[in-house]
């Protein structure tokens, strides 16, 4: 979105003023175009806000960009914005791995290198964080459904693999961890250990629950899976729509920001739970329907 | 403007009706005095992103009137909740100026 006339607004001042924007701003083009394209829309409206009150075209983008304000400065909050979630997230995974390769290495036969510990944690956590930030966009440009639209909500394949492969790793390292530290002598286990490997693991599942949810939304309801394992809703059964708040889901919220939850009333007159997280592909379409349902409810 | 304000208006303004950036500064100004000069046209956006990020919206796109991209906000239960607990304290605030400070004052001429 670099090339002048690729905004598609038609003015040239504008398309000047959202390529220098571009410019400015942080993060892979799927990220940035977010922020322009929302921009893009404010301009053009403006325009034509000021020529319906009678201004001649010129004078009405002139107006548009001039009661925009500074670019540098719009660009400034979204920096901001993407360098506080980065901080967050690099914290939260770093601190998280080196906390488990630290008590990996207590429970394990040698001394323990808080140094390597939180080395590793350092090189992985904004690893990490600025692959999910700057690249994986954490809202994608969508339009809401049409009425009898079908669509999945979840994460696309690169983030499933990943997840795939940590739990892998996850696995071998506790696994192999626990059986060369611990001679398979489990009266061994000390609950500081299995705290260590707690903590860990509850990351790593809070990782994986959003990432391996898939949701299939149909004009008759939403079809809900979790490693293969999946049970449908219809629109008529859904209760709420509210983000979660309960003291277990501190660590899926530390991760991914907010996980909402999607309370549907089951067949038997229980209600069951289950999450979307805002950051997978097609959330906001399916916030959408759901909301509307339920006002129409 | 006072901190917060702005959040309480634009919170109030959504649970309306859905609206998008432009739409909703238009909607404010009408409604504020001195024009909304107050209200700078990019304030709204990182405003309502912040607002979305905590889970007080919620934002879907719709193709706008030229077919391009528009993005609209919508109120979610956890917005009502934090505009009904604002309202209740700007009420609150309101009737303390009243009772102290504004009856001090003089009424201007």
């Amino acid at each position: 979105m670099s090339a002048r006339n690729d905004y598609g607004t038609g003015e040239p001042a504008f398309e000047d003023f959202l390529a220098e924007l571009d410019q400015q701003l942080l993060g892979a083009r799927r990220v940035r175009e977010l922020s322009v394209a929302e921009v893009a829309d404010h301009l053009l409206e403006h325009r034509d806000d000021a020529m319906e009150r009678g201004h001649p075209r010129e004078a009405a983008v002139e107006s548009a960009l001039e009661g925009f304000g500074s670019g540098p400065d719009y660009a400034e909050f979204q920096r901001a914005a993407l360098t506080q979630r980065f901080a967050r997230l690099a914290i939260v995974t770093g601190a998280a791995f080196a906390v488990l390769s630290c008590g990996l290495q207590w429970a394990g036969p040698g001394a323990v290198k808080v140094w390597s510990s939180a080395l590793q944690g350092l090189l992985f956590g904004p690893g990490l964080a600025a692959w999910l930030v700057f690249v994986q966009p954490s809202r994608r440009l969508s339009f809401a459904p049409e009425v009898g639209e079908e669509f999945t909500v979840g994460f696309g394949p690169w983030m499933r693999g990943l997840t795939v492969l940590m739990l892998l790793v996850f696995s071998a390292i506790g696994l192999g961890g626990l059986a060369v530290g611990l001679g398979f002598q489990w009266e061994d286990v000390s609950p500081a250990h299995g705290l260590v490997l707690g903590a860990g693991s509850l990351l790593v599942l809070a990782m994986c629950w959003g990432q391996l949810t898939r949701l299939h939304v149909t004009p008759r309801g939403i079809r809900a899976a979790w490693l293969g394992r999946g049970t449908f809703f219809s629109w008529e059964q859904i209760q709420q729509l509210r983000p979660r708040t309960e003291r277990w889901v501190w660590m899926p919220r530390l991760y991914w920001g907010r996980v909402l939850d999607v309370e549907v009333l089951d067949s038997d007159g229980t209600l069951r739970h289950f999450p979307v997280f805002p950051d997978a592909v097609n959330a906001s379409r399916l916030t959408y329907m759901v909301s509307r349902h339920l006002d129409q409810a | 403007m006072l901190k917060g304000v702005l959040d309480t208006v634009v919170l109030h303004a959504l649970a309306q009706a859905d609206n998008y950036g432009f739409g909703l500064l238009q909607e404010i100004r009408e409604h504020l005095e001195t024009g909304g000069t107050m209200l700078k046209e990019q304030t709204i956006y990182p405003l309502l992103h912040r607002l979305e990020s905590r889970g007080f919206l919620d934002s879907y796109h719709r193709p706008g009137q030229r077919g391009t991209p528009r993005k609209f906000y919508r109120i979610t239960e956890a917005g009502r909740d934090r505009l009904s607990q604002r309202t209740a304290q700007w009420r609150h605030v309101t009737a303390l100026l009243e009772r102290t400070v504004f009856r001090a004052e003089p009424e201007p001429a």
